[in-house]
């Protein structure tokens, strides 16, 4: 039962009505005199508001209506129909959309007040926002495509903006590297999921490539190809949201302008990936071998990631390693098919990892653009709003009982040890420590103890308005955003894992009471030991550490970007070389070249007889009559 | 005045080409002569794209007249889904080339009219003899732009293209004749018509030659790898609006006869080397791509790029089913768009700092905003992102490969990749990074030049965000074609019942 609402398109079209206005803005003034940045910075969040605002419409639409009804579409037009294939540009709205939708825009929102205050005096303010709205209605059209293709229209468009704002700062062309960096890894995913889409199709999209109609014929689909798909869209979901083999843009995509860390690479495009895992819920359900590989690589890749984060002098590189390892969670935890409970830790994390990286774009102004941790130190009594709030931020992170973090991350566990699946869980549980280590590490050498570098100290300052009031508002989110899905030992109601039924194909695991108990005391003590660690190293004077053998190969992120480098990106650059310079002239075109060969060997043959002296020519002259004649006189003899 | 309105669209380039030629004018009236014909052209264009309605998969605007009856050679035009929008490319593309560009002589204003006029012709031409008297007409005037006003290593890159061309023509002119022939022989008439030729039945090693002639005058118009060695140098030492015309159309003209031609009249050795083709096709995307990224010169990137994005469109084809085909059809004009803009603003480039290094630039998106935002819409409809004009056709050509033969899918869908490689990278030297002095007194696109630009920067939007007016145009043609070959195909996999002696495969069985 579905029903039809109009308004669903303009949703995503407002933010990007806002992007070719303020795009043209930008371009037809970049010349000459510049539009000021206020009107700019109106002009740049209007959209943006106006999209949560109707967002909370369809939210609460969908809550009047009765659970197994909660599906708004809106089918705009066709957008391209060949033979059985049959693809519109159309929107779905249900509890699980509904949900990304909130929070995408929320954030959003948020981080575009924010950057009003952060890129001020800017000379490319204009350009920014443009691409932050464009950001968002690519965003929202990902989340909101009733159908893998038109998501994959959002899925590029973010890939994109990602892309234009990590080299937004294009002077340096370090950043425009790690710009394409990111576009390249990302694309190599892309190929994932277009052969994905590929292959959906003609397992059972002929009747209707859109979720509702793919979901209907879902039983259709038989087993390899079921598979292949799965494993082919995860392809693309490991590049998107950054896991192993493909997580390696994620920390140079921090390249860019802080709050397109917070927005872009935390909070809300690279949980796309987990999104779309839980979106395709009706085949992974269905294919548990799929499952253990999304889970798996998840864990691994949070295990790892945890590791570099530990060893990372800069803070937004500890914050993008942090991302990395909890989208790790999340996918482990839609691998073992607890959809809900990774969908529900991507709403928490968006709230407290956007707090994270707003809270560092705060530490960062305030010291002129420094961001390695160890030239910082005691900044507690300097930015006290920034300190607070981080606080919160980090305690949500680390898993501390009651946050958002907390009650997310302990469901994913608890969901991966009552599925059997104790080694997920082991290892999850070890990262949870880890987590806490180097969250506390970052918030106590840059804010406890003295400062390291007195002069930026006695600069720094408070942020204005603008940015804290955001600050304060996503704290809130992270203490409380949790209370959304309490599990029911501590007399909750799960309310986010049953608002999200109708649109997942979940069955929720029964371990009973002596597990639960488990799962939660043992997040909670790895929370404790963390924490504590981290407490008796870095609250006392501790100066930047020597970078030598293992902690400098944990540094150096064990070389793995150095192995890319030598063994996919120069060989191939290796290849080009070899066929502009040997292949294709020596080789390719020598039939083309032998044959000019012949011909003009061919004239040189002619030019030895063809002098151009008269008496010459006589000659030939008198020879070929003779021998016609001769011929002549043959043929009527005959 | 309209039922004669594709013979209007050839004739009128071309006498005022020969007009050009022998009146004394000046080279400024030259181009002012070319424009109006351009203009005049592009609304004709227009008229007959939005009549054209495409639903029943026939030719409209049919216009027939013999030429010589005992032989069965006529004049004969029309145009379908498959020919629309090569069709709608050629008469649309050329106002932009008399905007932008000063050349040196009024010749070669004149030999632009005439190859307009010529590619028209061949893309509406039913008889295969008009076509191939098209096809050479179309061909001259690209050795005298290439050979007379080209750059300095003109004359290498004109006598590689002569000799590929003439050994391209010759192969499909001997084809041509024995279709003739073998028609005589089945019917006892003389006939050169297309449609005549389709529903003949061709087996032996005869035929397998023609098809192979056939196949290879336009693997080298497309081209094809192997066979493309001459698009580098010929794409580098011509003049921009020259490289301009082929690759934007030209180079289309191939896919377009390999589809209209090989397909239908050769279906049987057309399904039994499909497989080949394809890999020729992708092997040439690779090939390539790998290459455009080790080239400094800018508009030698450029053509690798384009003979790229070649390759996949010529996949389209060999895939032999419903979407590959339409992807292709759309990529025709999609890629001519993006193709046709990027070549068109390295042209400008070029003009102003008389360099094509690209090592020399730098710093271009700063200095000219405008500018690089048409060159990042183009390059970004150049790799296929959704919501530019690039994604509808690579997706539906992926897609079909897929159904086609999974592993050369793979491969082919690597052009996702290899294309952003080479892009973003050109992209990063030109318009990034710090400025270069050679760009210092780089000023951003005239009013004029904007105006000139926009309209295709807007189909290119256009064309990605709403295909289906597009697709409903051609979709129905290519279900046709694309009949023929299911059969032979299943004929093929034994799924249905053999052909009985002297049961005949016809198109109108189906």
């Amino acid at each position: 039962m579905t029903h039809t609402v109009t308004y669903l398109g303009f949703i995503p079209l407002l933010p990007l009505a806002g992007a070719l206005v303020l795009g043209l803005m930008y371009l037809s003034t970049c010349q000459g005199k510049q539009i000021s940045e206020r009107i700019y910075g109106i002009l740049g969040c209007v959209g943006p508001v106006l999209s949560f605002l109707m967002a909370a419409k369809v939210f609460f639409a969908l809550m009047s209506l009765p659970a197994q009804e909660r599906f708004l579409t809106h089918k705009a037009f066709t957008w391209f129909a060949v033979g059985d294939l049959n693809v519109s540009m159309g929107f779905l709205a249900d509890p699980l959309s509904s949900l990304m939708l909130l929070f995408v825009t929320f954030v959003g929102s948020l981080i575009h007040i924010y950057s009003i205050g952060y890129m001020a005096g800017d000379k490319n303010f204009g350009k920014f926002f443009a691409y932050l709205n464009l950001f968002l209605g690519s965003m929202l059209i990902l989340v909101l495509g009733d159908g893998p293709v038109v998501m994959f229209v959002g899925w590029e468009g973010v890939g994109l903006c990602s892309y234009l704002l990590i080299s937004f700062y294009s002077d340096d062309p370090e950043n425009v590297v790690a710009g394409n960096k990111a576009f390249i890894v990302n694309r190599i995913g892309d190929l994932g999921f277009v052969l994905g889409m590929a292959f959906l199709f003609w397992g059972i999209g002929a009747d209707g490539f859109d979720y509702l109609s793919l979901k209907a014929n879902a039983h259709h689909l038989t087993a390899p190809i079921g598979l292949t798909v799965c494993l082919l869209l995860f392809v693309g979901a490991t590049g998107k949201s950054a896991q192993i083999p493909l997580y390696v843009w994620l920390p140079d995509a921090m390249a860019g302008p802080t709050p397109v860390s917070a927005l872009i690479h935390a909070a809300t495009m690279v949980t796309a990936g987990v999104y779309m895992v839980a979106r395709f819920s009706f085949i992974y359900a269905h294919v548990p071998v799929a499952g253990e590989v999304v889970a798996w690589i998840g864990i691994l890749t949070a295990l790892l990631a945890a590791i570099f984060a530990m060893f990372q002098s800069d803070i937004k590189k500890i914050l993008a390693y942090s991302t990395v390892s909890q989208l790790g969670y999340m996918f482990a935890g839609v691998g073992v098919a607890a959809y809900s409970a990774g969908i529900f830790h991507v709403f928490t994390h968006a709230f407290f990892k956007a707090l994270l990286f707003l809270g560092a774009g705060s530490v960062i102004l305030a010291l002129h653009h420094q961001q390695n941790i160890w030239k910082m130190g005691g900044l507690q009594s300097k930015l006290p709003i920034t300190y607070w709030t981080m606080l919160i931020g980090g305690l949500a992170l680390a898993g501390c009982p009651p946050f958002a973090g907390f009650i997310s991350k302990d469901e994913i566990l608890y969901s991966a040890l009552a599925t059997g699946h104790v080694g997920i869980w082991a290892i999850g549980v070890l990262v949870a420590g880890m987590t806490a280590y180097y969250t506390f590490r970052m918030i106590f050498v840059v804010f406890h103890g003295s400062p390291r570098d007195q002069e930026a100290y006695d600069h720094a300052h408070e942020s204005p308005k603008v940015m804290t009031i955001p600050l304060l508002i996503l704290a809130a989110g992270s203490l409380f955003a949790g209370s959304a899905n309490i599990p029911a030992i501590f007399g909750g109601h799960q309310r986010v894992s049953h608002w999200l039924a109708p649109s997942l194909v979940e069955h929720h695991p029964h371990g009973g009471l002596g597990l639960e108990i488990l799962a939660i005391g043992a997040s909670i003590l790895a929370f404790v030991i963390g924490i504590s660690i981290a407490y008796r190293k870095f609250t006392v004077k501790v100066d930047e550490p020597d970078y030598q053998g293992l902690y400098n190969f944990c540094y150096h992120k064990f070389y793995v970007d150095e192995l890319y480098h030598w063994v996919i990106v120069a060989p191939y650059q290796f290849a080009g070389k070899a066929i502009s310079r040997v292949l294709e002239p020596y080789v390719t075109d020598a039939p083309v070249q032998a044959s000019g060969w012949l011909y003009r060997m061919c004239g040189l043959a002619f030019k030895v007889v063809q002098v151009g002296y008269v008496r010459i020519y006589a000659v030939y002259m008198v020879i070929g009559l003779s021998i016609l004649s001769l011929l002549v006189s043959r043929s009527l003899n005959f | 005045m309209f039922e004669h309105l594709i013979s209007i669209m050839i004739f009128v380039p071309i006498i005022a080409g020969l007009v050009t030629f022998v009146l004394p004018l000046s080279r400024e009236a030259a181009r002012i002569v070319g424009l109006a014909v351009s203009v005049v052209v592009v609304l004709l264009g227009l008229k007959l794209f939005l009549s054209f309605s495409g639903a029943s998969g026939s030719f409209e605007f049919v216009e027939y007249a013999p030429i010589n009856e005992s032989l069965g050679i006529a004049y004969s035009l029309g145009v379908d889904g498959i020919s629309i929008l090569v069709l709608s490319a050629a008469a649309l593309l050329f106002p932009m080339v008399y905007l932008l560009f000063q050349t040196k002589a009024k010749g070669y204003y004149a030999n632009l009219l005439i190859v307009q006029g010529a590619m028209i012709g061949a893309v509406a031409a039913t008889d295969m003899v008009l076509f191939y008297v098209f096809w050479e007409v179309m061909l001259l005037p690209v050795f005298f732009m290439i050979g007379l006003y080209g750059g300095p290593n003109r004359l290498p890159a004109t006598i590689k293209i002569t000799i590929y061309t003439i050994a391209g023509s010759l192969l499909m002119l001997a084809s041509i004749i024995y279709l003739g022939i073998s028609y005589h022989a089945q019917s006892g008439e003389w006939s050169f018509a297309m449609t005549n030729f389709s529903e003949m039945s061709l087996t032996g090693s005869t035929a397998t030659l023609a098809f192979v002639g056939f196949m290879i005058a336009f693997a080298i118009k497309i081209p094809l790898f192997p066979f493309h060695t001459w698009l580098p140098d010929a794409y580098t030492e011509a003049p921009t609006a020259t490289t301009f015309v082929l690759s934007a159309v030209m180079a289309k003209i191939g896919v377009y006869g390999v589809i209209r031609f090989v397909v239908p009249v050769f279906d049987e050795s057309f399904a039994r080397y499909a497989l080949i083709l394809a890999c020729s096709g992708v092997i040439g995307m690779m090939y390539c791509g790998i290459a455009a990224l080790a080239q400094k010169d800018f508009k030698r990137m450029l053509a690798f790029s384009s003979a790229s994005h070649m390759g996949i469109i010529a996949l389209g084809i060999f895939c032999m089913n419903i979407q590959a085909l339409t992807g292709t059809l759309y990529q025709i004009v999609a890629h001519a768009t993006s193709t046709g803009v990027l070549f068109l603003l390295l042209g400008i480039i070029e003009e102003r700092t008389e360099s094509r290094n690209i090592d020399d630039f730098g710093g271009l998106a700063a200095k000219a905003p405008v500018f690089a935002f048409f060159f990042a819409v183009a390059m970004l409809a150049s790799v296929g992102l959704p919501g530019t004009s690039g994604f509808i056709g690579e997706f539906l050509i992926i897609l079909g490969a897929v159904k086609f033969n999974p592993i050369i899918a793979v491969f082919a869908g690597t052009t996702l990749i290899i294309g952003v490689c080479y892009m973003l990278w050109l992209f990063q030297r030109v318009f990034f990074e710090k400025p270069s002095s050679k760009l210092a007194d780089f000023s951003d696109l005239s009013a004029i030049e904007i105006l000139t630009i926009l309209p295709i920067v807007i189909l290119i939007v256009v064309m990605g965000i709403y295909p289906q007016p597009f697709i409903a145009k051609i979709e129905p043609s290519a279900e046709r074609q694309m009949a023929v070959i299911q059969k032979v195909q299943q004929i093929a996999d034994n799924r249905i019942e053999p052909l009985k002696p002297g049961q005949e495969l016809k198109t109108g069985d189906l």
